[in-house]
Order: C-alpha cells, then sequence, then structure tokens
C-alpha cells in the first residue's frame, strides 16, 4: 500500500510567517477586509430597494389568520384590507365579500364533447371573469385539440391556429381544474393553504400560500397556475366583483386556480365559461339534485373522466351525445350515478 | 456559558487566519455567495419569473440541487456505518468531515428551498398550520431539520469537549450517531417520496427512485469527501490516512455500481414496455417532437458516470489524480442524473401533454452558484476550526498556537481523533 | 492578500449598485397579450334574436306580421322554384327543404304540426320535436342547449335558451367558428423546424394507422402546429 496516494511534492510547510494573524494588530488590519466585505454584503442587497410598500406584506397582512380561523370580525378586517389595497392598486371600488358554501349542494361540471368546437371563448371569457394576470399570461383552461381515434393527451395541440373552428379530422378538449373528490394538490400542500370546501370546489386561501409549488407538481390535470411575477392587469379590465376565495386579485408569489366561479356560483349563477360557450357543451350545476342537468347527464349519457386511473374522482366529466336508452314504459334505463358510486 | 461564547469567539477568529492560499479560496467564495445573493434580491423583488421556471416546468435547478444536496448530506452515514458498525479504524479520524459535511449540505438544502418559495416572508405559516403527516413536504422539513439539529449536536459536542480537554460522555453522543445513522436514511427516503407519490407524474411514480437516490448518494458523497480530503492533504498539514481513502474508494465504486444498475433497470422497464408511461424518459434520452434540449444532459451524465466507474475499478484510481478525476466526474455526473434528470424530464411533456422546455437563466444559476459558495464557506469553516481543535492546538486554556506541539484529545470510544503519526504540526 | 480583498468586495459593492442589469425579465405587454379579444368576442347569451310572436318585420317605415302580405296572395301547395319573395333564406335543413313542413299553410303567423295543429312562433321548440324527439328529450332535461343565469331550477333566474335562439331553423348546423388566441406560455417555442422532414406526403395519407405508430418523433409535432396555420 506504500505506493497508494503517494504526494507528488513534498509537503510545503504552511503558515511560515511566524505568530500568523493572530496578533491584534494584523487582526485588525484583517478587520479592514471584514468592514469591506460587509460593505460588499449590504451592497448585495440592494436591488431590495426596489420593493415598493404593495410587495411587502402589512402587518395585517402578515398577522392575518389562516381563513379556516378567521371568525366574523377577523374576516371584516381582511375583506376591508383587500378592499384598500384594490382601491389603492386599481383605482376602482370593488365589492369583496366571503361567501360561503350552500348546504346540500355539490357542483359538478360536464363538458359536451360532441359539441365543443374549439373556440376559447371559455378561456378568454374565464379570464375576463377572475382577474387573472394579463402578463405573464394565466389561463385556468387550456383547449387542446385532439386528432381523432385517440385519447392519448399527448397527441393533442394546445397550440393549434387555425382561421376557423372545428377542424374536421379533430375533437376538442378543454380542460380546467376538475375539481377532484380525491385531490392529489391538497393533500400534498405543506401548510394547508389550499383546501376542499363542503360543495366540493378546492380553493386556495392566496394570503396563506407560501408558493412551494408542490400542488403544480401534483396536478394531474395541469390545473394550476403560480403568479411568476407581480400579475400586470389593466385598471379598465378589473372585475369588481370579487370573493375571498376566488377572484380578488392575487399578489406575486403565490398559487392560483379555477373555482367553478363560486362568488357567482355559490349565489346561484353559472359560471363565466359556461355562460359564454356558444355551443352549449359545458353543463354544470348541483349532483346531489337529482333533477339537476348534470345528474341527468350522469345518469344518462355517455359519460367519462380524465385520467381515471390516477385515482383522483373528478368533478369534472366529458360525455358524447349518444341518446340514452329507455325501456318500454319510457323509462330512462340505469340510473347510476358514476360519482356517488365511486366513493 | 462564558466559556462557551468565547470558545465561539475563538473558532470565529480561526476562521480567518490562513494562508494566502486559504485567503484567496474563502475570498472567492465569499465573492460567489455575494454575487448569488444579489441575484437572490433581484428575484425577490422581480418574482421567480428571473427563473427558467415556468406553469409548465413549475421546478428547476433550485429543487435538482435541492435533492442532489440531501444526498450528500445522508452520504454521511457511509463513514458512519463502517466506524460505528463495523469499527473500521481506518475511517474513525474522519467521521467528523463526514459529519461536517452533513451540516453543510443541509444548509444548503434549507437555502435551496427557500429561494424556490414565492413567499417566503410567510415561511411562519409552517409553524401555524402544518400538513403533517399528510404532506410529504412537511416530513422533508422535520426530517431535514432533525438531521441537521442531530449532525449540529455531535459535531459540536465532540469538539467543543476537545476544546475542553476532556474524554465526551458516551451517553451524549453515541445514541445519537445512531439515531443519525437512521435518520440520513430518512432524510433521502423522504425526500425521494416527495416525488414518486405524485401519480400524475409517471416519471416520478417508480418505486425505485428512493433506493437510486440513495445509490446514488452514497457514490457522491463520498467522493466529495475524498476529493475534500485531498485538497486538506495537499495543501494543510493535515495528513489523510491513506487506508481510509482505498475504504471511500471502495464504497464510491460499490455505490456507483449499484447506481448504475437501478438506472438500468429503469430505463429497461420504460423502453421495452414502450408504453405512455415511458415519454418523459424518452423525452430525456431522445428527445419528442423535435425538443430535446436535456439530451446532451443526459448522455454527458451517463458519460461521466460510466467513465468514473471504468476508473475506479481500475487500478488507476490508487493514484491521488486519477482517483480525483473519477470523483469529480462522478459528482457532476450524478448531479445531473439526479438534476437535470429526474426533476426536470418529469415537467416535460405536461400532464397535458404540452412540451415546454427548461434552461435556467443566469439570474437562477447566479443564485445556486451563491449557495454552492455559501455551503462550500460554512465547510471550509467547520475543517478549519476542527482540525486545530481536535489536534490540541485549540483549547479553551490556550489560544491558537500553529507551531504547538499536538495534545490529541481522546474520542469517548477510545480512538484518538487525529492521531499524532497523522497530524504532524 | 488582504488588499486584494478589499479591492475585490469594493469592485463587487460597486458592480452591485450601479452595474446590475436587472434580471432580464422580458414579458409581452398587455396589449400584446389580449390582443384579437373585444368584449364582443366573449359576450354571453343567445347567439340569434328572433322576430317575435308573431314575427314581425319593419317594411316601409311599417311594421307588419307574416299574414299582413300572405292574406292577400294565395298559398300555392308547392314552393315555386322561381320564387322572388325571401331570397336571404337560404334552407339547409337537410331533408326538411319544404316550407310548409313548418309553417303553417293557412296561417302565417303560426307552425304547423304533424297532426295539423297549430304551435306559435313562441313555441316553435315544440314543432322542433317533432322531428328531433331525442334532441328535444335531451333539451327538456338540459343535457342540450344552454342554460343561462342559474343553475338552480328554483332560483327563477334559470332562463333556457329554445332551439332557435343558436340554431338557425333554416340551416340550423353553426358556420365555422373563430378561434380566440391560443396560450402564450412564457416558456414554450415552437418545435424544432429541424425535426422531420420535406413536404413529401406522408405514409400518413396512405394509412391512417401510420399515425398510432411513429408518436414520438419529430415529424408528428410539427405537422400538427404548423398543419393548423
Amino acid at each position: 500500500m506504500s505506493d497508494v496516494y503517494r504526494r507528488s511534492a513534498p509537503k510545503a510547510p504552511v503558515y511560515r510567517q511566524g505568530g500568523i494573524g493572530m496578533s491584534r494588530r494584523s487582526f485588525l488590519r484583517g478587520g479592514v477586509s471584514v468592514v469591506g466585505g460587509m460593505g460588499a454584503f449590504v451592497a448585495a442587497l440592494s436591488p431590495l430597494r426596489e420593493l415598493d410598500g404593495d410587495d411587502l406584506p402589512s402587518i395585517e397582512g402578515f398577522l392575518q389568520k389562516h381563513y379556516k380561523e378567521m371568525d366574523e370580525a377577523d374576516m371584516a378586517a381582511a375583506l376591508e384590507r383587500i378592499r384598500t389595497e384594490v382601491k389603492k392598486r386599481f383605482a376602482i371600488d370593488p365589492s369583496v365579500r366571503d361567501v360561503k358554501a350552500r348546504d346540500g349542494v355539490e357542483f359538478v361540471y360536464a363538458l359536451n364533447l360532441s359539441r365543443c368546437v374549439g373556440c376559447r371563448k371559455c378561456v378568454h371569457a374565464c379570464v375576463a371573469e377572475n382577474n387573472q394576470s394579463r402578463s405573464p399570461e394565466i389561463q385556468y383552461i387550456r383547449v387542446i385539440e385532439m386528432p381523432r381515434g385517440t385519447t392519448d393527451i399527448e397527441r393533442g395541440n394546445h397550440h393549434y391556429d387555425r382561421p376557423t373552428v372545428p377542424d374536421e379530422d379533430h375533437y376538442y378538449m378543454p380542460v380546467q381544474c376538475h375539481q377532484c373528490a380525491n385531490p392529489p394538490c391538497v393533500k400534498v400542500c405543506p401548510i394547508e393553504a389550499t383546501w376542499q370546501e363542503p360543495d366540493g370546489i378546492t380553493v386556495i386561501d392566496y394570503d396563506w400560500c407560501i408558493g412551494c409549488r408542490y400542488c403544480e407538481a401534483a396536478c394531474p390535470y395541469w390545473a394550476r397556475r403560480f403568479n411568476y411575477s407581480e400579475p400586470e392587469l389593466p385598471k379598465e379590465d378589473v372585475n369588481p366583483d370579487m370573493a375571498y376565495l376566488s377572484n380578488r386579485p392575487r399578489s406575486k408569489g403565490v398559487m392560483e386556480k379555477c373555482t367553478y366561479c363560486l362568488h357567482r356560483t355559490r349565489e346561484g349563477g353559472m359560471p363565466a365559461c359556461l355562460e359564454v360557450c356558444p355551443v352549449g357543451a359545458r353543463k354544470f350545476g348541483n349532483v346531489l339534485d337529482p333533477e339537476s342537468e348534470v345528474s341527468w347527464i350522469l345518469r344518462t349519457k355517455r359519460v367519462f373522466v380524465l385520467k381515471e386511473d390516477v385515482g383522483t374522482i373528478p368533478r369534472f366529466f366529458y360525455y358524447f351525445d349518444e341518446r340514452y336508452p329507455r325501456d318500454g314504459d319510457g323509462q330512462v334505463v340505469g340510473t347510476v350515478d358514476p360519482l356517488r358510486e365511486e366513493r | 456559558m462564558r466559556d462557551y461564547l468565547r470558545f465561539l469567539w475563538r473558532c470565529f477568529r480561526v476562521s480567518f487566519i490562513g494562508d494566502w492560499r486559504y485567503q484567496a479560496w474563502m475570498g472567492l467564495l465569499t465573492a460567489v455567495s455575494l454575487l448569488g445573493l444579489n441575484a437572490y434580491a433581484r428575484q425577490l423583488v422581480d418574482g421567480l419569473s428571473t427563473t427558467g421556471m415556468t406553469d409548465e416546468v413549475s421546478w428547476g435547478l433550485y429543487i435538482a440541487n435541492f435533492t442532489f444536496l440531501v444526498g450528500m448530506a445522508a452520504a454521511a452515514v457511509m463513514l458512519v456505518i463502517p466506524v460505528y458498525i463495523y469499527r473500521n479504524r481506518d475511517l474513525h479520524d474522519l467521521v467528523i468531515f463526514g459529519e461536517l459535511l452533513a451540516v453543510a449540505a443541509i444548509v444548503m438544502c434549507l437555502a435551496f428551498v427557500t429561494v424556490d418559495l414565492g413567499r417566503p416572508d410567510r415561511f411562519h405559516h409552517l409553524l401555524l398550520r402544518f400538513n403533517f403527516p399528510i404532506s410529504m413536504l412537511t416530513w422533508d422539513v422535520i426530517v431535514l431539520n432533525g438531521y441537521l439539529l442531530l449532525n449540529l449536536h455531535i459535531c459540536g459536542y465532540l469538539i467543543y469537549c476537545a476544546y475542553r480537554r476532556k474524554k465526551p460522555g458516551k451517553l451524549f453522543y453515541i445514541p445519537f450517531v445512531f439515531v443519525a445513522i437512521v435518520w440520513a436514511i430518512s432524510i433521502h427516503t423522504v425526500t425521494a417520496f416527495l416525488y414518486v407519490g405524485l401519480g400524475g407524474r409517471p416519471f416520478w411514480n417508480s418505486a425505485i427512485i428512493a433506493p437510486r437516490f440513495l445509490a446514488s448518494a452514497f457514490a457522491a458523497g463520498p467522493a466529495f469527501l475524498i476529493v475534500s480530503l485531498w485538497a486538506l492533504d495537499r495543501y494543510t498539514a493535515y495528513d489523510v490516512p491513506r487506508a481510509a481513502i482505498a475504504t471511500l474508494r471502495n464504497i464510491v465504486t460499490v455505490a456507483l455500481l449499484i447506481n448504475m444498475f437501478l438506472l438500468v433497470c429503469e430505463v429497461f422497464v420504460e423502453f421495452y414496455t414502450d408504453s405512455s408511461h415511458g415519454v418523459s424518459m424518452h423525452y430525456l434520452f431522445f428527445g419528442l417532437h423535435g425538443y430535446h434540449a436535456l439530451v446532451p444532459w443526459i448522455w454527458t451524465a451517463m458519460l461521466l458516470n460510466g467513465g468514473a466507474l471504468v476508473l475506479l475499478v481500475s487500478p488507476l484510481t490508487r493514484k491521488w489524480g486519477y482517483l480525483n478525476a473519477a470523483c469529480l466526474a462522478l459528482i457532476v455526473g450524478v448531479w445531473i442524473e439526479k438534476g437535470m434528470g429526474l426533476i426536470v424530464p418529469a415537467f416535460i411533456p405536461t400532464p397535458l401533454g404540452d412540451i415546454v422546455e427548461y434552461a435556467p437563466t443566469l439570474n437562477e444559476t447566479l443564485v445556486c452558484l451563491g449557495i454552492w459558495a455559501f455551503g462550500l464557506l460554512l465547510y471550509t469553516i467547520f475543517v478549519r476550526i476542527t482540525i486545530p481543535v481536535l489536534s490540541g492546538r485549540l483549547t479553551h486554556d490556550r489560544a491558537y498556537d500553529p507551531n504547538a506541539p499536538i495534545q490529541p484529545q481522546q474520542r469517548g470510544d477510545g480512538a484518538t481523533p487525529l492521531s499524532t503519526s497523522e497530524a504532524r504540526i | 492578500m488582504r488588499a486584494a480583498l478589499t479591492a475585490l468586495w469594493i469592485g463587487l459593492a460597486l458592480w452591485f449598485l450601479f452595474g446590475g442589469e436587472g434580471s432580464g425579465v422580458t414579458e409581452l405587454s398587455a396589449t400584446e397579450l389580449e390582443a384579437g379579444v373585444a368584449p364582443e368576442d366573449i359576450a354571453t347569451g343567445p347567439l340569434r334574436s328572433t322576430l317575435g310572436d308573431p314575427p314581425r318585420v319593419v317594411i316601409g317605415g311599417v311594421e307588419q306580421k307574416c299574414s299582413d302580405c300572405h292574406a292577400l296572395f294565395a298559398s300555392l301547395e308547392v314552393t315555386p322554384s322561381n320564387i322572388r319573395q325571401h331570397t336571404h333564406i337560404e334552407l339547409d335543413h337537410g331533408l326538411n327543404d319544404r316550407c310548409y313542413n313548418c309553417h303553417s299553410q293557412s296561417d302565417r303567423n303560426k307552425l304547423v304540426m304533424h297532426d295539423g295543429s297549430l304551435v306559435g312562433f313562441a313555441d316553435s321548440t315544440t314543432l322542433c320535436s317533432k322531428c328531433h324527439g331525442t334532441v328535444f328529450r335531451d333539451w327538456e332535461r338540459g343535457m342540450h342547449g344552454k342554460t343561462l343565469g342559474s343553475w338552480d331550477a328554483s332560483s327563477g333566474r334559470q332562463v333556457r335558451l329554445r332551439c332557435v335562439e343558436c340554431h338557425d331553423p333554416h340551416a340550423p348546423a353553426f358556420d365555422p367558428f373563430e378561434a380566440l388566441p391560443g396560450p402564450r406560455s412564457r416558456g414554450y417555442r415552437p418545435p424544432d423546424a429541424h425535426a422531420g422532414h420535406g413536404g413529401e406526403p406522408t405514409s400518413e395519407e396512405l394509412n391512417p394507422l401510420e399515425r398510432w405508430k411513429h408518436r414520438r418523433e419529430g415529424a408528428s409535432r410539427r405537422e400538427a402546429v404548423e398543419g393548423t396555420r
């Protein structure tokens, strides 16, 4: 072993200068260098000068409790703070409120693939409704142009740019948050900044999120978006009808996602993407009401969910327009609610 | 207590003392750290759009480095196990360097996680609502910080005992050493579980990733130690026991072999099956639909790892030069394999089949370099303090004197921490 | 050494303070991003409006019902091919190519069912149901068509659009739509132009199964993207 790891040259004696720097004088001389280093440290932080008041959390914002821990007074204070901030940022007077889930309601979306023409109106109506950043662009809905004969989403095209749609060799599949009953995004969040509400909508407390983007990695539907920059939204485009858990303006560094327009839907309205759809491909409603449009669709149409194999149990269904079978008395055959049976 | 503060003060002063090479090295690391800090300040102002990350590829270089460094931290166990379980005398003196490396690596890990956060100002939310045990990230927070504390305690206790010239009480550190063995395995396993538990990312959704992580970590960590010990041996008065290097080389070789084997297993499954689950792997190795940004990376990694393996099993690496070359190749190879080769491809294509590629920006790269420099700075300081303390030249009753005779301290288990024959000055 | 270090710190500090180029974030301007999406592009509500029940049009400054003219002219059994009136109507309703299949021959302000009974224009859905039974059944349940206002039938705010509020009864198929702009993701780049091959006919045109093969090669994605231009 003697030849192993032999030193190539004899070892140079180290610390030759006797005493080496531990004398007080030389230590002080070293101090000049240390002070210089401190100066460089401070200078390195100098870009922070550009942080303005909007970027820094206010004291109230910093101390604000988690959504689920706020009582009425806390919420009122939080809403007031948001109102002031929006007023300052966009010079408008918004109506910000906290809309709670209704009892006996579980929202479900159904999308008719036989009808969708891929016009992307839903994408842009959603942006207008939900105050997403225009730059960098954030959109909750992605419309995928799929070649006929496959459901392999990897073969789809997100960037189609045709003069007119639909193209006869393709069908169109819009994807947005599926509001899963077993949501992987909620499971992975380390601080419970995102959770599932009683009516099935998965929401984010934008004031709680730390922006680790683990949920974005976990979502099999690519439904979550991150604010990589301070969201840019022209004043005249702000939708003043806002809710705490949905479309109030977000800040840099937090996640956001589709909430089925809960500020509209929890008050009985329809989501913006549905109302704009020119061909009526989008259906929305309460799955607990057996007479609702979506209940009928789930019972009678050829319904499927995207990526059923990942076990997310989505509340977003795709269907085709085949007519449902009836028995001799005109009664619908096969009244199975797929969502209920999954659980 | 006052004595402890004086100990810290003396350590602080010692860390500024060294020859011109030491000063230049420390100056360089400090300068790069500051560049990184400056880049991070810019990122705080402009947001994470200063990085190459997008909604499509939402984790990049930061998380890649994090993953690699968790491995470096865990690798300390590769020195602890031979010494404390198999009573390997050769490695005994070097255990402390492994543990110190673990401390520095964990600090870097925490830094990489912090720079990846969109809202670091809300860090305290972790204390207020902690989604334990559901979120694997909370497990990671616990095991990483726990591991940091364990190693800080073990190293700090041993060094302080040497400083006080007293024999370390076995009860105060041996149990912690054994806890740390299990804990080291757990940090890298939990980090692997972060990724493998996501059903929506088939590239990660593979049980072999945790063992792969451990194998690659147990190759890269000791390889880093070999290189740093070479530097110690070359540029300081400290003589590294040669038998220990040989043992480390064996550890690295076996770990790298296992790592390559596991990788081959994974590659076989994906390509032979040729199902749509293999699409990210296909992108990584051969490109996809005309996109192939990662192809040069992964083949570089394969080449480096393969080359390192050939060198390591050959007698050439009985020489420092070849051994260093093999170790450096391996470190870079594993870094690519676990970073650009494991984190990024899972995002390509997106779960909806879109392809957006990832390339780190300058600002992002500077932040990474800064954290690396800061970590190396810490490690250098730790080593700088440890050597004189353990060789008895810096003790409670005597300020640092590099020319003093060596008065080695007894470690609790009877072996000398730095045996007289080895540490000369 | 110390002097060199001190100089390094000062140099770094100066660079941090004055030399920084910024972080190099370039973004599309808001106008660039939203180009092409006007409020009317995302207007909600019915695609078409109807003329009322009975339909009324203004001719020569006077509001007129169908019967106002048709009272003067006897209706022929068969629509003559050289008809000069209603030329703006393009009848493209498949096999349903006779006016009286839907319009009442005797009362022009009404529509007619199979059994000869009359229905008003406001109730045109009933008329459609005489052929489109399955679609009508879906529509009744809200599975076809469009519901505005509310998902909650008990709210009283629910508005269900009728057939003719989306479909032109004379040419019920939708015209092609103009697609609104696609995503402009920050990191997206079109596929590498070097991938794949030139303009010769693809084997895909010869055998449809070819689409499923070669699913990961360069050409397919580029053609998919370029083919849409």
